[in-house]
């Protein structure tokens, strides 16, 4: 590449790197919160699911 | 109609819906992309091989603009008409922008190495595109810095709409200065000044990158409507606590 290859690679790695792992990072941070919410709302009394109840 | 998908499992399915529309032409168009940036179009006649950054360096540029502009118009929709999502979005854009200036500053140094003699000079167009990451930076940072979200919110919008007077001074730095950073060669008066066969792999990055930080954009977007979700729940389960001890001990809070 002229002897810019060392230039352009790393250029192009560290666009991969930063980009791919932007969304990694997000996809992995959102499963997470849908994990949390899941435990969160088994754990919480169904209101609605009670049957007659007095009110909240 | 905007105001529907404030409601989140509305906001679920249009992601799930848009999802692969954006996912599946990104990384088509980015693969397509680095095979003519990197194999399929010429050297430049006075850069060389260099010429290839080009092809990240100015999408990276381009997307940091746009998010910052985008960030600054939903602020001003959240300040102004308090659209729910409105600085939702925006704190959801916010990592994804700051992570096109830093590639743009990064790719743009390791091109002006063996362009310029020099990693960094201070011109007027880098100076502002640094300048552009630092208030990325500085809205992450005023959105968490207060206990209470609203007013962090807030804050930070006020921030990215003062600061949008920048992305002017990045586009026309290289007219208004005596700039080191070459003159605008796509957007101006008299029309693009590339050739074809950079033109293509060029605004297949560009492309590529916008559909893919609309697709990181909705990722996040889910994942902040589901930690507001998480801290209402935990604030109802605290509440319910309390409530129970307060019966027990008798008391009344």
């Amino acid at each position: 590449m002229g002897g810019y290859a060392g230039f352009v690679w790393t250029a192009y790695g560290v666009v991969a790197v930063v980009m791919a792992g932007l969304l990694i990072a997000s996809r992995r941070a959102l499963r997470a919160r849908q994990r949390e919410i899941a435990a969160l709302e088994a754990a919480s009394p169904r209101r609605r699911a009670r049957g007659g109840g007095g009110t909240p | 109609m905007i105001q529907q998908y404030a409601n989140p499992a509305r906001f679920n399915r249009l992601a799930e819906t848009l999802m692969p529309w954006l996912a599946w032409p990104a990384a088509l168009l980015i693969a397509g992309g680095l095979y003519f940036a990197l194999f399929a179009s010429p050297p430049d006649y006075q850069q060389g091989e260099t010429v290839r950054i080009m092809y990240v360096h100015v999408p990276a540029a381009w997307m940091a603009m746009f998010v910052y502009t985008s960030i600054a118009i939903a602020s001003a929709v959240g300040l102004i008409w308090k659209h729910p999502l409105a600085h939702l979005s925006a704190q959801a854009a916010a990592p994804i922008g700051a992570c096109f200036a830093f590639l743009c500053l990064l790719t743009g140094s390791l091109w002006g190495k063996p362009m310029w003699g020099a990693w960094w000079v201070w011109d007027a167009r880098l100076t502002s595109m640094l300048v552009l990451f630092f208030l990325y930076l500085g809205f992450m940072a005023l959105n968490a810095a207060f206990d209470d979200p609203a007013r962090g919110e807030k804050s930070a919008a006020v921030l990215a709409l003062v600061g949008f007077v920048n992305v002017p001074i990045i586009k026309f730095s290289v007219d208004w200065w005596n700039t080191l950073h070459q003159p605008a060669s796509v957007l101006k008066m008299s029309g693009p000044a590339i050739h074809a066969s950079m033109q293509v792999p060029l605004f297949m990055m560009a492309v590529g990158f916008t559909l893919y930080f609309f697709a990181v954009l909705l990722v996040r977007m889910r994942t902040l409507m589901l930690a507001r979700r998480v801290r209402a729940l935990t604030m109802a389960g605290l509440r319910r606590a309390g409530g129970s001890v307060a019966s027990e001990a008798g008391g009344v809070s």
